[in-house]
């Protein structure tokens, strides 16, 4: 029986070892699908929060992306501005509050309208796309491309214009036109940004209006003086006693410097205030110098001064204001006649460089001092001012010279030697005849 | 041979450059009407029947160019030739208004001396 038993007890064990071993088996069946599950469980943690951040940051992104629209709406509606923006084709795209307010369109009507048509007047828009024409040197054709042409270069451009309301009246307006480019730099429509200058016209009329009225006010004074001076100069009004004669003289000789002076500050005004219209033609630099030349001789001699055309090209063109730079040839012609020395003579020549036609205008003078160098071409400046009283000018000459000048494109120059001389020159670009010949 | 030029009638607001004006063109041997305004002017014109017309632009009330207008307008006058005189002229100006139909613009100030030849010359060219 104790055989049986312990081999009862031995199968019990082995019975029970099987058992732990199955259990062992199923506990690691289990482990291992639990580990798998968790793992599973895991990775569906890690994807959600994955996908939870990318929720979030969309949102943030729409957010943003609602946040900037608003900002730009709000900018939009806000401005006081014409905001139009419009396709490549120039159809319009956008068309804000300020837009609708000074034109009188609801942005439902014009969008998807043709921009030139609507709101501009064609015939200028046809005289800009010859001028453009000439400036780019290439055909731009009298539409939409008048007003993009610069900003397809990137050039900024600000440029009047005239508006034309929906009911038909008219009003001037500075636009401003940028092309809308993606971060690659491609164009994908045009932004024109206008105001209404009604006002601001306004105020350029009055004053001009009022500088008109003062050089009438100043002038009608001095036609009397100047007139009375005369008169009894010539002796109209008897023979002129003891020293009356060089003192008539010297109120008549300020007479006509003081007419000067008003002359050059209302050129000068104009001139800044980009009043002064350029009547430009092509003109014969030879000619223009022959003029001039004659228009001072007079002036020259009292001084014993002759000018003489030494070198030129002829048929050397530049497209200039004739008038203008006949003035700009005066100023520094009786500049170098005034400093001249008795007896000498200024030197005029004309030469070329770089596509540039130089003039120079030589005297030979006291030159110019060093410490009045720097303000050479200043307003009210003059060399010595008791030799500058004794030479008459306005010191308004230079700058007006340098203004008309630069309004040329062209620079104005000088070179100059104490004791020797001074030259004055100015370079404006040739004329070039559209060929490319010269 | 051009009719000489003998008469002048002289529509100008200020006494002053009146006076002088006078002085000058009485030494030139012109026989003279002056006017102190357009419309002063305009009622001695066709009386007087002057051979040039120096007319100021600027005066109160009628102006110079509402004369030229008025003095285009009226069949006796019309054909008158008539010089600007002018205290705010530039050249732009000048051009404006020859195209208005001035023969010249003589502006201010001017030399009373070289009042008399510049007339003269003025009346051979036009």
């Amino acid at each position: 029986m104790d055989h049986f038993a312990s081999l009862h007890w031995v199968a019990r064990l082995a019975i029970s070892a099987g058992f732990i071993s199955i259990l062992l088996y199923l506990i690691s069946l289990y482990q291992r699908s639990h580990k798998a599950k968790r793992r599973a469980a895991e990775q569906e943690k890690v994807t959600e929060s994955r996908i939870t951040s990318v929720l979030t940051e969309r949102k943030q992104m729409e957010r943003a992306l609602l946040e900037s629209n608003a900002l730009m709406q709000a900018i939009l509606d806000g401005a006081n501005y014409s905001i139009i923006t419009t396709r490549l084709d120039g159809t319009i795209f956008t068309f804000n509050a300020a837009a609708e307010r000074m034109l009188g369109y609801r942005a439902e009507e014009v969008v998807d309208k043709y921009t030139p048509e609507i709101i501009h007047d064609l015939q200028e828009v046809t005289e800009r796309a010859e001028g453009l024409s000439r400036e780019l040197g290439r055909p731009v054709s009298p539409g939409f491309e008048v007003f993009v042409a610069k900003a397809m270069l990137e050039i900024a451009e600000e440029r009047e214009w005239t508006y034309i309301r929906k009911d038909g009246s008219r009003f001037p307006v500075l636009l401003s036109v940028t092309a809308i480019r993606t971060p690659d730099g491609t164009a994908i429509g045009y932004m024109g940004i206008a105001y209404d200058i009604t006002e601001r016209k306004q105020i350029e009329r009055m004053k001009n209006e009022f500088i008109s009225t003062v050089s009438h006010e100043l002038r009608t004074p001095l036609t009397s003086i100047r007139g009375s001076l005369g008169l009894i100069a010539e002796g109209f009004a008897g023979p002129l006693a003891g020293e009356t004669a060089p003192l008539i003289d010297i109120a008549l000789r300020n007479c006509e410097r003081l007419s000067r002076l008003i002359n050059d500050i209302l050129d000068l005004d104009k001139i800044e205030s980009g009043k002064m219209n350029f009547n430009m033609k092509p003109a014969d630099v030879t000619s223009l110098m022959e003029q001039a030349i004659t228009a001072n001789q007079a002036y020259a001699e009292q001084f014993n001064v002759v000018f003489v055309l030494k070198e030129t090209i002829p048929g050397a063109k530049v497209n200039a204001d004739s008038d203008r730079l006949i003035q700009v040839l005066t100023n520094l012609l009786s500049n170098a006649a005034k400093f001249s020395q008795p007896s000498e003579s200024v030197i005029l020549s004309v030469s070329r460089r770089n596509r540039q036609v130089r003039v120079e205008i030589a005297d030979r003078g006291p030159g110019i001092p060093e410490e009045f160098r720097p303000q050479l071409f200043q307003k009210f400046a003059q060399g010595d001012s008791s030799n500058a009283r004794q030479k008459g000018g306005t010191g308004l000459g230079l700058s007006i010279a340098k203004a008309i000048v630069e309004n040329h494109g062209g620079t104005i120059g000088y070179e100059t030697v104490l004791n020797v001389g001074t030259t004055f020159y100015f370079e404006l670009p040739e004329y070039v005849i559209e060929n490319g010949a010269i | 041979m051009k009719k000489e030029l003998k008469r002048i009638l002289l529509i100008e607001d200020e006494e002053d450059i009146r006076f002088i004006a006078k002085m000058a063109l009485q030494a030139g041997g012109f026989v003279l009407e002056l006017c102190g305004s357009g419309s002063e002017g305009l009622q001695k014109v066709i009386p007087f029947k002057p051979d040039l017309i120096i007319l100021d632009v600027m005066m109160p009330g009628m102006d110079g160019l509402a004369t030229l207008a008025a003095l285009r307008g009226t069949v006796e006058t019309a054909h008158i030739p008539v010089v600007f005189m002018t205290a705010n002229a530039q050249s732009r100006q000048i051009e404006n208004y020859k195209t208005l139909g001035v023969i010249d613009v003589i502006t201010k100030p001017f030399d009373p001396i070289a009042l008399v030849p510049a007339l003269h010359d003025i009346w051979e060219r036009c």
